[in-house]
């Protein structure tokens, strides 16, 4: 990465990013599962629990992205969590998805429907590009602290 | 040579090399260890330096001088009464603002003092650097770099001992707190030199102000005690303490800010998490997030292999009850053993999960932080943070967990984590809550799990609460706690440690739990004249008890088969499925268990199956948690006290779930 400048803003960014997506994706996440609103794709679970942890997740990008004005170390440490949380989260609702694939298939359970739709529900896509920011900005870290 | 010798106590911080320091001076050879309590029994060492005799006290580490735990009380105790004629403070450069904070209240007690800066080599770091001269100008104290690992600095440390000892006594410089806490420190302080003249009472005077138990049993053994009260009037303990406080560590912070060079602090990657998990808004939110994905990964992810155990086990019973003659043993085998211990075996994937996820955090680092940020939640309501250390233990089994507290100096603090420790939902009570949520919670499952587990914290510290104002009334001790460094998950021990887990679960099935279901089986088979009665009917044994005691569970919403399932579950509440595994296989050969509770003729409902698990997760420990509360407390008293209080609560809230989700039309 470039100068502290420089820096700085690409947490910034990152942070405004996925803070609004987690929000977004929350609220609907949450507002489908207590049935306010319809799903139209089908690919978010059905669990309000799921909905908050993502609502939970936005607040911390977002404490980060208010706390710009002091160091940039200070706005990537809530990045480094949230970005924890966010494939914490991700990892779970895809072996939780694949396990309800499974559960289909030897036949405890029906109507785990299609796995391609529920494998692109947003906190797992989220996660997924989440996965090389988190990395970078771990080693990027590390790096510093060696220095 | 001098006849009469230098006496020198060595206080300090836990960790500062005291021990190691000590080797040094004295030459004696001591066991330098990390384990709480090396240095709790007073350990005296011998010197001749330049022909004075030097005898040196090694006080336990501390980081205060309150009263409120044995190895504080012990250090000040020695100083006070003993009056030595030296305290050697050694103090750690890499943590200086912490380790000032014991430098003042030593020099509170208006000791001769010395100060030893030891770890002198890890000040080239310039993060670590202190400026001595400062640093021995602004406390008015000599201070002596040493290394005690190796030795350097020992020789100046001798000469400085002998010099400063011979010395007349300075008055050192002291904390000035504000100035209406001065005001009245002057005020006691004349008024106890009045009363018991020869002494100067400053340090009782903030000690009195602080509230400090010690001082004041002390002040009513002289009889001085209500005079005092009278003259101090209208003042708030707890507010006074905590000015008291905040003046030591203004103090500090001047000084740092003289003796420190200022460095910018390099990002260290543990300090910028902490920031935000031990954040005050933000920290609790953070734990539950990551303890809900626990419990959704333990009961969502692992239920797929739990069934593929369940079928395989359905197919088993239904080989053994059509192929295995004569009856009594194919009925022995197939209903008895594999329903029971079968129904146990089942849960072992969620286990395996659960096991392995909570050891990858533990040894993350992450569970101190958690514990610390407990703390402050635990301490609004009057609890210590030790205490949820042996909680987080408890999400395994409460046995350790009760040894744990082992930790805890107070003996309330420690009774009281002790008694609420069995409300913590430990891994037996698992396939419970598996087996129900899985036939009547189906797809809110993790939810209910991750309630159930919440209740049990919620319960533990408000009884914790209400033990703290009845029977064991008296506040915690303050609770100091280092947060070890983070570090990558470690695969191997997890895995090692899950095995081990797992391990022991099976075999448990294979022994207390084998026991458990075939004398359930016996009793389900067999009346009391000891005739072969249909299985499970209302002419066996079991039916005969469990209809004994039934009327007393039946508000809760139980029947006979649960009752007698929760009586054998006072053994290992895992006995409780494998029971309902045997006593519900009535007359429905080769379906799961699952299948034949969900059965209409079960008579399980949703809410009864809630009110079976909150009973379950609150009532009598079990038969080994009981035994460790019994050595842990020394008392039987305690044990059956731990018995009656859970019972009496677990069937408080199940009645109030069952009968209230009745009048709510559930069920
Ligand atoms: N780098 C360094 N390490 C030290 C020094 N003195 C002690 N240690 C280490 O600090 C740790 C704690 O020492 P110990 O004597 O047990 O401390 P105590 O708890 O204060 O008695 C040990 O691992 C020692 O090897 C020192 O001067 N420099």
């Amino acid at each position: 990465m470039g100068s502290d400048e420089q820096r700085r803003m690409t947490t910034l960014i990152l942070g405004i990013v996925f803070g609004s997506a987690y929000l977004i994706s929350g609220i609907l996440q949450f507002l489908s599962s207590i049935s306010i609103i319809d799903d139209p794709i089908g690919n978010l679970p059905g669990d309000v629990i799921g909905g908050s942890v993502m609502i939970i997740i936005s607040i911390i990008f977002i404490a980060g992205v208010l706390s710009y004005k002091k160091e940039e170390g200070r706005m990537r440490s809530f990045l480094l969590v949230g970005t924890f949380l966010s494939i914490l989260y991700g990892i779970t609702q895809a072996l939780v998805t694949i396990s309800d694939q499974v559960s289909d298939l030897i036949g405890t359970t029906e109507g785990a429907g299609n796995i391609i739709i529920n494998l692109s529900a947003p906190s797992i896509i989220l996660c997924i590009l989440l996965i090389p920011v988190g990395a970078s900005m771990l080693l990027f870290t590390i790096r510093g602290e060696k220095r | 040579m001098d006849p009469k010798p230098i006496k020198v106590a060595l206080a300090g911080n836990p960790n500062v090399g005291k021990t190691t320091l000590f080797n040094e001076l004295t030459g004696e050879n001591l066991h330098v260890g990390n384990w709480p309590g090396v240095t709790v029994e007073k350990v005296i060492g011998k010197k001749v330096h330049k022909g004075h005799n030097i005898e040196i006290v090694d006080l336990p580490g501390t980081y205060s001088l309150t009263a409120y735990s044995k190895d504080e009380l012990i250090t000040r105790n020695y100083i006070v009464e003993e009056e030595p004629d030296l305290v050697l403070n050694i103090i750690d450069p890499t943590n200086l603002g912490r380790n000032l904070y014991l430098t003042y209240q030593l020099m509170e007690l208006q000791c001769q003092m010395l100060l030893a800066v030891n770890m002198w080599d890890l000040t080239k770091d310039p993060e670590n650097a202190v400026d001595l001269k400062a640093l021995s100008r602004e406390l008015d104290i000599e201070a002596i770099p040493t290394i005690s690992t190796t030795g350097k600095g020992v020789r100046e440390l001798l000469d400085a001992i002998v010099r400063v000892a011979g010395s007349n006594p300075t008055c050192k410089e002291q904390i000035r707190f504000n100035d209406d806490i001065e005001k009245e420190i002057h005020k006691i302080t004349r008024a106890l030199n009045d009363w018991d003249p020869g002494r100067d009472h400053r340090w009782m005077a903030i000690k009195a102000l602080e509230g400090d138990k010690q001082v004041w049993d002390l002040l009513k053994e002289r009889d001085l005690d209500d005079r005092l009260r009278e003259l101090m009037g209208e003042i708030d303990p707890m507010g006074m303490e905590i000015s008291i406080t905040d003046g030591r560590y203004r103090q500090i912070d001047n000084v740092l800010a003289k003796v420190k060079k200022k460095v910018k602090k390099k990002e260290k990657i543990s300090d910028l998490i902490d920031s935000v998990v031990t954040n005050r808004h933000l920290g609790i939110p953070i734990f539950l997030v990551i303890i809900w994905s626990i419990f959704e990964l333990t009961f969502e992810f692992a239920t797929p292999f739990s069934n593929l155990i369940d079928m395989g086990f359905g197919e088993l019973s239904t080989f053994a009850l059509e192929q295995i003659q004569p009856a009594w043993l194919s009925s022995l085998i197939g209903e008895g053993i594999i329903g029971g211990v079968g129904a146990v075996i089942i849960f072992l994937p969620n286990i395996l999960v659960l096991f392995f996820l909570i050891s990858l955090l533990e040894s993350s680092g992450y569970m101190a932080r958690a514990a610390f940020v407990m703390d402050r939640v635990m301490s609004k309501i009057g609890l210590s943070g030790k205490s949820f250390i042996p909680m987080v233990i408890g999400f395994g089994c409460n046995v350790p967990a009760i040894m744990a507290t082992r930790s805890i100096d107070d003996r309330k603090d420690r009774l009281v984590t002790i008694l609420v420790n069995p409300f913590v939902s430990c891994g037996a009570r698992l396939p419970v809550y598996i087996l129900l949520i899985g036939i009547f919670f189906k797809g809110s499952g993790s939810m209910v799990i991750f309630f159930l587990y919440l209740l049990g914290i919620v319960v533990a510290i408000l009884s914790a609460k209400l033990f703290r104002v009845t029977i064991l009334k008296g506040d915690p001790a303050p609770f100091i706690m280092e947060l070890p460094r983070y570090r990558g998950p470690d695969l191997r021990l997890s895995i090692r440690s899950t095995w081990e887990k797992g391990y022991q679960y099976l075999k448990k099935a294979g022994t207390v739990i084998l026991l458990g279901s075939v004398i359930m089986w016996f009793l389900a088979s067999y009346s009391f004249s000891l005739e072969n009665v249909d299985y499970g009917s209302e002419a066996s044994m079991a039916a005969a008890m469990g209809k004994f005691i039934v009327p007393i569970l039946a508000p809760l919403g139980f029947d006979w088969r649960i009752t007698v399932a929760l009586i054998f579950g006072f053994v290992a509440k895992e006995i409780v499925v494998s029971a309902m595994g045997v006593l519900y296989n009535v007359g429905a050969e080769g379906s799961t268990l699952t299948e034949r509770l969900s059965s209409e003729g079960s008579g399980m409902t949703s809410l009864n199956s809630l009110s079976l698990m909150v009973f379950v997760l609150l009532y009598v420990p079990c038969l080994a948690t009981i035994g460790v509360i019994k050595q842990e407390t020394g008392s039987w008293g305690w044990a059956i006290f731990a018995i009656i209080y859970t019972t009496s609560i677990a069937y408080l809230l199940a009645l109030i779930i069952y009968q209230g989700g009745l009048l709510l039309g559930f069920g």
